[in-house]
């Protein structure tokens, strides 16, 4: 193990943590966004609803990352219609093709632990909110939300760890993040070892500091709740 | 039962660790995403220039040959973890290299060719070239010529394979590839090569390209390094070279 060259190559390799970092919040938030609906969609009671977003999540869950990033970066771009439309703009880069393979990914993941958190509200809970009439809405903000939220929070947590670090699947189709720089450097050094080695380290920092955030999150949120 | 079981598994290990320990056999690493060089043909089989050099090199040495396939970036730390044992696969004899690995003879002289689409026109100049799309494969001396002579004026994208690049250039993604010349003349007589043109001339820098195509082997095994020498004056002075020559390139 050559520590020099772990020194040496910090800074080129924290150039990559900006990337990585930018794909993670984007996708993250997008990710969420598309979740929410996805997992109302899902335990609504109308089958022309539940059964797409099944269908979705029954996809994205089913098939590798690698896999759909491949479709969306080299399978789309083989459709020249897809080539002169104004989709281009974006699936032209090699950026936007992984924020868009990562989000579909990750808003099915996350649509699913959604799901279960609503599902797990007490029946008696939500009949007692309209029986006092309150509208749907009233009752999935005031209700529902605030405890599936909470319910959700560790698997959501743990869910973005896991897309975290997925998106090092982005430099197989030339972005240059944390293990597409790494890799550049170990073709010049020919060093795997010391350079993966660091690269473990940033990803595991990374990750420290998002599973800190969640819990200061989850502090947060729980600090009406009453111990029973 | 529950010895049976643990029979077949020690049984099973020791087959698994005698046959990688076992003498006279020489595992050789190729890529098989380089044609004509080393692929992959329709029916699974490890075939071409590199294939045959490495079986012609190894029946005039007497020893049993085992193809391992390696991604292109891991070849030389796969050679130095000792996954195996020599490195077959159009790999550019460079000073960079010969750091950390020996290299036999050259037995292959390599050319890199810019390749674009059709109607395209570039110019070469560094200022020509500025904010231009250039795809490498990852690890390659082409990667390093194109860092050497333009540096950070061009956008370098790496990829994994030959095949990739390929990809980008027909969707536009990248304006020109820099590879090997024997691989762009082999995409252009394929079924789309005629929307694609060969551009600029031949890059032969031995600074960047390298002293020839050789054989990489470990440092410390100096006799297997011999041996591989003194099997490719034989082949190349018997007429087998001309031969496994002719089959790929003619």
């Amino acid at each position: 193990m050559n520590l020099q060259i772990v020194m040496e190559y910090t800074p080129e390799i924290l150039a990559g943590v900006v990337v990585t970092m930018k794909l993670v919040v984007v996708t993250m938030v997008l990710g969420l966004l598309l979740a929410v609906p996805l997992a109302l969609c899902r335990n609504a009671k109308s089958k022309w609803l539940s059964i797409p977003a099944y269908a979705y999540i029954y996809f994205f869950r089913g098939t590798p990352l690698l896999v759909q990033l491949f479709i969306i970066y080299y399978g789309f771009s083989q459709f020249e219609s897809i080539r002169q439309s104004f989709l281009w703009t974006f699936l032209s880069e090699s950026y936007w093709c992984s924020i868009l393979a990562f989000t579909l990914n990750t808003a099915a993941y996350t649509a699913e632990i959604l799901r279960g958190a609503i599902k797990s509200v007490p029946q008696g809970q939500i009949e007692a909110a309209l029986s006092v009439g309150m509208s749907p809405i009233k009752l999935y903000t005031r209700i529902i939300s605030p405890q599936a939220a909470l319910i959700a929070l560790p698997g959501y947590c743990n869910e973005s760890v896991l897309m975290m670090k997925g998106t090092s699947l982005a430099s197989t189709v030339a972005l240059l993040e944390i293990t597409g720089i790494t890799r550049n450097l170990i073709a010049e050094t020919f060093m795997p070892l010391e350079l993966f080695f660091l690269a473990g380290v940033i990803y595991m920092i990374i990750s420290t500091i998002m599973i800190g955030g969640f819990k200061l999150l989850e502090a947060s949120l729980s600090r009406f709740r009453v111990e029973i | 039962m529950r010895k049976i079981i643990c029979i077949l598994i020690v049984v099973g290990l020791g087959a698994i660790f005698s046959s990688a320990s076992a003498q006279n056999v020489v595992r050789i690493a190729n890529e098989t995403a380089t044609p004509p060089f080393n692929f992959v043909d329709g029916d699974g089989n490890i075939k071409g220039f590199d294939v045959d050099i490495a079986a012609a090199l190894c029946a005039e040495l007497g020893v049993k040959k085992v193809d391992i396939i390696q991604d292109w970036d891991g070849m030389i730390p796969g050679l130095i973890a000792k996954k195996f044992d020599a490195i077959i696969s159009d790999m550019s004899i460079t000073d960079k290299r010969l750091k950390v690995v020996n290299f036999s003879q050259s037995y292959y002289d390599e050319q890199g060719l810019f390749l674009t689409l059709k109607g395209k026109t570039i110019d070469f100049s560094v200022e020509g070239m500025k904010g231009k799309k250039i795809a490498v494969q990852r690890a390659t001396t082409f990667a390093n010529y194109i860092k050497g002579i333009y540096g950070s004026s061009v956008d370098i994208k790496y990829y994994e394979t030959p095949a990739s690049q390929i990809l980008d250039l027909f969707s536009g993604r990248v304006d020109l590839i820099l590879a090997s010349d024997v691989f762009v003349h082999k995409t252009i007589e394929s079924e789309d090569g005629a929307k694609l043109e060969i551009v600029g001339s031949p890059v032969i820098d031995s600074k960047y390209i390298g002293d020839g195509v050789g054989i990489a082997v470990r440092k410390q095994d100096t006799e297997l390094l011999k041996s591989f020498n003194k099997a490719l004056d034989t082949i190349k002075s018997n007429g087998t070279y001309d031969k496994i020559y002719d089959k790929w390139f003619m």
